[in-house]
């Protein structure tokens, strides 16, 4: 539901900003809503690298910019960094090559940075800073990964789950022999502003 | 009607052809069988690829072209494989099925035209290939130009048939092309389409379809030839016919030519060891050709098949063996490549928890921009560098924080790779001090004086925490990890190129010999499993036996690089030394190539410290007299010549800014060296100052006096 309310409220920014209808199937033409509405639509299907042309037009389009364009941006390329898809008879990356996963993954950290500097309440910049950490603690930084989760918990005094999250986290790179430290799927993103009515 | 076409009737061959594209695939394989019976024999070099030294039991060849992003694999079956689609060739006699080939060969064991034998009886198939750009230079798409002969030896009459047929993949797919998919059956099929169609594949006999078949009655001794163009994409019929129209032995003519100027361009090696000279032109075909253009930039690859993808652990060998043989565009342009994986807070890593990558990097910058003078792009290098480096320091400034064992080293790391384990890595630290160290010249060679100072600064700092940290892990060696237990893998790169401890420190020799250990003695190292050989990883431990007067030592590690080769002269990643089989992790790896060369280079011209350092690991051979023209070092491009004559060894090279170190004939030592000399202690080595450009040294026997 969160994310509903946050997707209505980015529509109707949208629609300040949108110039006058286009072709829905094309995104160099598409309106910011209908773009960015489509660009929505694929993500929550998984079809993320069709989704980024629509996010791109969207953020292209848009003039008062908001948080949960760039969240979803850079949940999409992040994804995208580690999907996997089925081709010639096996599961390969959907990506070309390394240089396009560091060109998507670090375009990702960019898109989250914007959107925690946008984040209108803690429990979105709280999001984003977690999905900034699930994409730092799969590529393999920890010490990031790390300071993503501090700065999670800082948005939210008292926020529980970021707590435990860091706690778990501290413990495997101070004993990682001991314990594996699996995160969370990269396509599967916290709704923006979730982190605030956790427990 | 001679049983040969000439290279003469080409054009004629050309013209009717395109005619006969016109008419149906039957009419077209009679005329092209009768093609096939007129004009001379076709000058071509006569060598028996059945004849050429293979270290593996399972034979197989790479057709590939630097930049390009497909290539072709012929394997043990004689089958053409792209990733995507296969072409597999069932030649018959009279019904019976030649064999597999024995040998899948490169001309003189290096030059990528490849060829394999094919045989049932009397009957005997001769298979030649070259892979080059297929529409122009600047094409994206490899195409293949096969020939196919078939000899009758036998004084019978006999029935000869050849099936090509189109396929996807055999599941599960040994590799898959990282682009693209297998193409619909109306696309993968031969040039039987209409010209503006595409197709899989060209064949001089024709064919709608997937499959194409070419038979014929030889009389005793007879021959006949066959045409296949395979591009790596589907292309066009009318672009394949054109590739078609410039004949085999142009292309191959071509294809030699290419590859021989690439050599050419580099530096020369006249060793008087035809075996080592091949090898190393081997090795930079595999080098040049794991290179890809991607996106406007050039990237170093893992491998023309399974590793087709950029790692930087690989890519950085590959950058410093180009550049220490004087492939200075390409190694640059690599390194500008590798450039651009630069994280937001200014790591480099291309995948997932190899946290070396960063310093790998800035080593193969270095390594690439530094010599035989500074590059006109390093301040470009020298600015990523200091990100990276900053980047470490607030890594190690968290882990300061955070007051534990090892905090000072970099965090832990889960390559899926190398060590396979999920801790803090020891060769992750070596190799982010090298970085260091490379990033500390770059910037002063960039004119970032202060840079370049506070690196060093941070480096000398960070060497004495890893001196502690090895210390507090008690390790009598280099262990692999600073917690729990992994495989040897970064830490070997501790003597050498790491530098980070010196070649005399025990714990290297330790580590050296407990490594060695288990596969019995200097050599390949195992992984894992002891019977599983790998062919790079303790290639640095060879350097480092060099650089510690072990000459024997790292002649043993040379040895057994140069022993573990195809028939193209390329190295495998891992294999099994009972079996001799690489099972699916097929060659060429370009790390292979780049261990080769280094070692065999830093055996004749070692520039990585702050003494020009020859001859440290010559082989006796070499000794007979040898040259090296054209070899970039710190200080400038450097011809060297060395001999021994009786009981002197004489160098003469080109003169350096620095003191030079000249390592006597294994065996000898130093009896007499005139001023201005410097005999070292040990009396392996002697001393020329700088500005000096020959030295003349007498020799005892190492036992003399004793």
């Amino acid at each position: 539901m969160t994310r509903f309310r946050w997707i209505r409220v980015a529509l109707v920014l949208l629609a300040i900003a949108a110039p006058a209808p286009a072709r829905a199937d094309d995104p160099a033409t598409m309106d910011a809503v209908s773009a960015y509405r489509e660009a929505n639509r694929l993500l929550a299907v998984n079809r993320l690298r069709e989704s980024l042309p629509y996010f791109r037009r969207a953020l292209s389009q848009v003039t008062t910019d908001f948080c949960e364009i760039h969240y979803y941006y850079g949940v999409a390329l992040g994804a995208l960094s580690m999907q996997y898809a089925s081709r010639a008879g096996g599961d390969f990356p959907a990506t070309r090559s390394s240089v396009e996963r560091i060109g998507l993954a670090s375009e990702s950290l960019r898109q989250l940075t914007r959107a925690a500097e946008l984040a209108r309440d803690a429990a979105a910049g709280s999001s984003v800073r977690r999905y900034r950490s699930e994409v730092l603690t799969a590529w393999g930084f920890p010490w990031e990964s790390l300071s993503a989760l501090e700065e999670a918990e800082r948005a939210i005094p008292g926020n529980g789950w970021a707590a435990k999250q860091r706690a778990r986290y501290v413990e495997v790179m101070r004993n990682p022999t001991a314990k594996r430290f699996t995160p969370d799927s990269l396509a599967r993103p916290a709704p923006l502003g979730a982190d605030g009515q956790r427990p | 009607m001679s049983p040969l076409r000439g290279a003469c009737n080409v054009a004629l061959v050309s013209r009717i052809r395109r005619c006969a594209a016109l008419l149906a695939p039957a009419c077209l394989l009679a005329i092209s069988a009768a093609l096939s019976g007129c004009g001379g024999p076709a000058p071509e070099s006569a060598w028996d690829p059945d004849s050429v030294a293979d270290a593996f039991a399972q034979p197989s060849g790479a057709l590939m072209w630097p930049g390009l992003a497909r290539s072709f694999l012929v394997d043990s079956g004689g089958a053409l494989l792209n990733g995507l689609w296969s072409v597999r060739f069932t030649p018959s006699a009279d019904g019976t099925p030649a064999g597999p080939p024995l040998r899948i060969a490169s001309e003189d064991r290096w030059l990528p035209v490849l060829r394999w034998n094919r045989t049932n009886g009397d009957v005997h198939w001769r298979f030649e290939a070259v892979g080059w750009p297929a529409r122009s230079d600047s094409d994206s798409v490899l195409a293949v130009s096969l020939r196919v002969r078939v000899v009758n030896s036998g004084s019978a009459e006999q029935r000869v048939k050849l099936e090509a047929r189109l396929d996807s993949m055999p599941q599960p797919p040994r590799f898959v092309a990282p682009d693209g998919d297998t193409p619909p059956p109306r696309v993968l099929a031969w040039n039987g389409v209409a010209a503006r169609d595409s197709c899989c594949g060209w064949s001089e006999a024709g064919g709608a379809g997937a499959v194409t078949t070419f038979e014929a009655t030889l009389r005793a001794g007879e021959q006949r030839e066959l045409r296949f163009v395979l591009p790596s994409h589907p292309l066009p019929r009318a672009d394949l016919d054109a590739c078609a129209r410039i004949a085999h032995t142009r292309r191959v003519a071509n294809v030699r030519a290419f590859w021989s100027g690439a050599i050419a361009h580099g530096t020369r090696f006249e060793l008087g060891d035809p075996d080592v000279e091949r090898a190393l032109s081997a090795a930079t075909v595999v080098l040049l050709a794991c290179r890809e253009r991607w996106g406007g930039n050039w990237y170093p690859i893992g491998g023309p098949f399974q590793y087709r993808d950029t790692w930087i652990r690989d890519g950085a060998r590959l950058i410093q063996a180009l550049a220490i043989t004087n492939h200075l565009a390409e190694a640059r342009a690599c390194a500008a490549g590798l450039a651009t994986l630069q994280w937001p807070q200014g790591p480099f890593l291309t995948q997932r928890g190899q946290l070396d990558g960063t310093g790998q990097a800035l080593w193969a910058f270095e390594q690439a921009g530094l010599r035989p003078a500074p590059a006109p792009e390093i301040g470009g290098f020298a600015r990523q560098a200091m990100l990276a480096c900053r980047w470490g320091e607030w890594q190690r400034e968290l882990g300061r924080g955070a007051g534990w064992p090892y905090g000072r080293m970099l965090p832990f790391a889960d390559p899926h790779d190398g060590e396979l384990t999920e801790a803090p890595l020891v060769g992750n630290d070596l190799w982010m001090l090298a970085g260091y160290r490379a990033a500390a010249r770059l910037c002063g060679a960039a004119g970032r004086k202060q840079d370049s100072t506070t690196i060093e600064a941070w480096r000398a700092v960070y060497a004495t925490d890893f001196a502690d940290a090895l210390a507090r892990r008690g390790s009598r060696d280099v262990p692999p990890c600073w917690q729990g237990e992994g495989r040897d893998w970064g830490n070997l790169t501790a003597a050498w190129p790491a530098q980070v401890l010196a070649p005399g420190d025990p714990r290297v020799e330790r580590m050296a010999r407990r490594v060695w250990r288990t596969v019995g003695g200097a050599g390949l190292l195992s992984y894992g499993d002891p019977d599983s050989l790998q062919t790079y990883v303790g290639a640095d431990l060879g350097v480092w036996a060099m650089l510690a007067d072990q000459p024997a030592t790292a002649d043993s590690v040379l040895a057994a690089v140069l022993a573990w080769r195809n028939a193209s002269g390329a190295g495998a990643e891992l294999f099994s030394r009972a079996h001799r089989d690489y099972g699916w992790n097929l060659p060429p790896h370009p790390t292979s190539a780049a261990a080769l060369v280094a070692l065999v280079r830093n055996a004749l011209v070692f520039d990585d410290g702050d003494t020009l350092m020859l001859t440290l690991g010559a082989r006796d051979r070499w000794w007979s007299g040898a040259k090296v023209s054209g070899a970039p070092t710190r200080w400038g491009m450097l011809d060297l010549s060395f001999r021994r004559e009786g009981d002197h060894a004489h160098w003469s090279w080109s003169a350096v800014p620095v003191w030079t170190a000249l390592r006597v004939p294994r065996g000898t030592r130093v009896a007499e060296a005139p001023a201005p000399l410097v005999r070292e202690p040990g009396g392996h080595r002697v001393l020329a100052p700088p500005g000096a450009t020959s030295a003349d040294v007498r020799l005892e026997a190492e036992d003399a006096g004793r």
